[in-house]
């Protein structure tokens, strides 16, 4: 038998119920993953993969599979999202792990964190001394969270009494030489608008990549015709290429 | 506040989902309907009747003439079948073709009764 189509079939079926199911797991990213979020990633990718090039495994019986974990984890995703107290057993809660300057110690035991886990951590945030530091929690994810001492805070606008307009989003105006006139529409212009802030810059369409418009009304222009006066190519080997 | 309204075309969109996803539960669980013959040529299961009845009558020239139309058929057969099978199920079948191709050469009609009741038993088996 020739197992060329069998893998074809297995492969395009499993690679589209994954591409599928996995939209209903949300827009978690691996970096913001539980321990058992990962875990559950890992064994949907060898079912998947098992399902695929496994040919002694019938393909149905992959499939079920695959689907009850994909859908067991959007139901476990689900419960934590609508019940707290879920949430907390299933995926656990932040810990305080650094309070006023001092380590708690009881609390890394929980974790089966050591106080050198925590200092690396603390490093990776900048902090090298354990004073500056009022609280460090550290999140479900295995990430470290740490509020300073106000005093050792990065000064704000507010601090200094600045106030600050309110800032919208930057709008694509021309995207790839296209004019995105969904955009236009909502910031209220037209293709003429823009046909006039181009030549004024003696500018045509066919010329720009992309253009967008700020939250200050300054207008940002790319050309495919890109000049430069700093070097670009940054390589220091000359390669095969 | 009031929820994400879900418009006509994500209503569409969450159908098409499960559609595929149904086409696909559907597509694997079709072994029964695969099995059927599709063409003249492709009846597995009569063939092996007809063959059991050959070495019943102890017919060796005609059950030798006729044991490549079951190889035939089942190349045809086993072609599509493989798609929603494991290779066990498939091997199983094939190796009592060649057990039983033995056996008529042999003309062991015991031996060659058996591999067909075998193999009539994993055809039956095929998908379930």
């Amino acid at each position: 038998m020739l197992e060329g189509p069998a893998v074809v079939f297995r492969g395009a079926v499993s690679f589209l119920t994954l591409l599928i199911l996995s939209r209903i797991l949300g827009k978690t990213q691996i970096s913001q993953l539980t321990y058992f979020e990962y875990i559950v990633g890992i064994t949907v990718g060898s079912i998947t993969s098992s399902m695929t090039v496994d040919l002694n495994i019938r393909p149905l019986s992959a499939w079920i599979g695959l689907v009850t974990w994909i859908l067991l984890a959007a139901i476990l995703e689900y419960v934590t999202i609508k019940w707290r107290w879920a949430a907390k057993i299933l995926k656990g809660e932040p810990t305080m792990v650094v309070a006023e300057g001092q380590i708690l110690e009881n609390n890394l035991r929980v974790m089966r964190y050591e106080i050198d886990d925590i200092l690396g951590l603390l490093r990776n945030k900048g902090v090298f001394d354990l004073s500056d530091i009022k609280i460090a929690m550290l999140e479900t994810n295995g990430d470290l969270s740490i509020q300073k001492w106000p005093n050792l805070r990065p000064l704000t606008p507010q601090d200094i009494g600045m106030a600050k307009g309110a800032e919208q989003l930057t709008m694509e105006l021309i995207y790839e030489g296209e004019i995105m006139e969904h955009n236009l529409h909502m910031l209220r212009l037209d293709r003429d608008w823009l046909e006039t802030q181009l030549s004024s810059r003696d500018l045509t369409m066919d010329e720009v990549a992309y253009a967008a418009l700020d939250s200050t009304g300054k207008i940002y222009v790319d050309l495919y015709r890109d000049r430069f006066t700093i070097p670009i190519d940054i390589s220091d080997y000359k390669g095969p290429g | 506040m009031r929820g994400v309204e879900l418009g006509w075309r994500n209503w569409l969109l969450y159908i098409a989902v499960i559609l595929i996803l149904v086409l696909f539960y559907f597509s694997m669980s079709t072994v029964p309907w695969m099995k059927r013959p599709f063409g003249p040529g492709e009846d597995v299961e009569g063939y092996l009747d007809d063959l059991a009845d050959m070495i019943r009558d102890e017919k060796w020239e005609e059950a030798t003439r006729h044991l490549p139309d079951l190889e035939k058929a089942w190349d045809q057969v086993g072609a599509r079948l493989q798609l929603v099978l494991e290779r066990n199920e498939m091997n199983r079948f094939s190796f009592g073709i060649v057990r039983l191709d033995v056996a008529i050469d042999r003309r062991d009609a015991t031996r060659a009764l058996t591999e067909i009741a075998e193999m009539k038993q994993v055809w039956q088996e095929m998908g379930k």
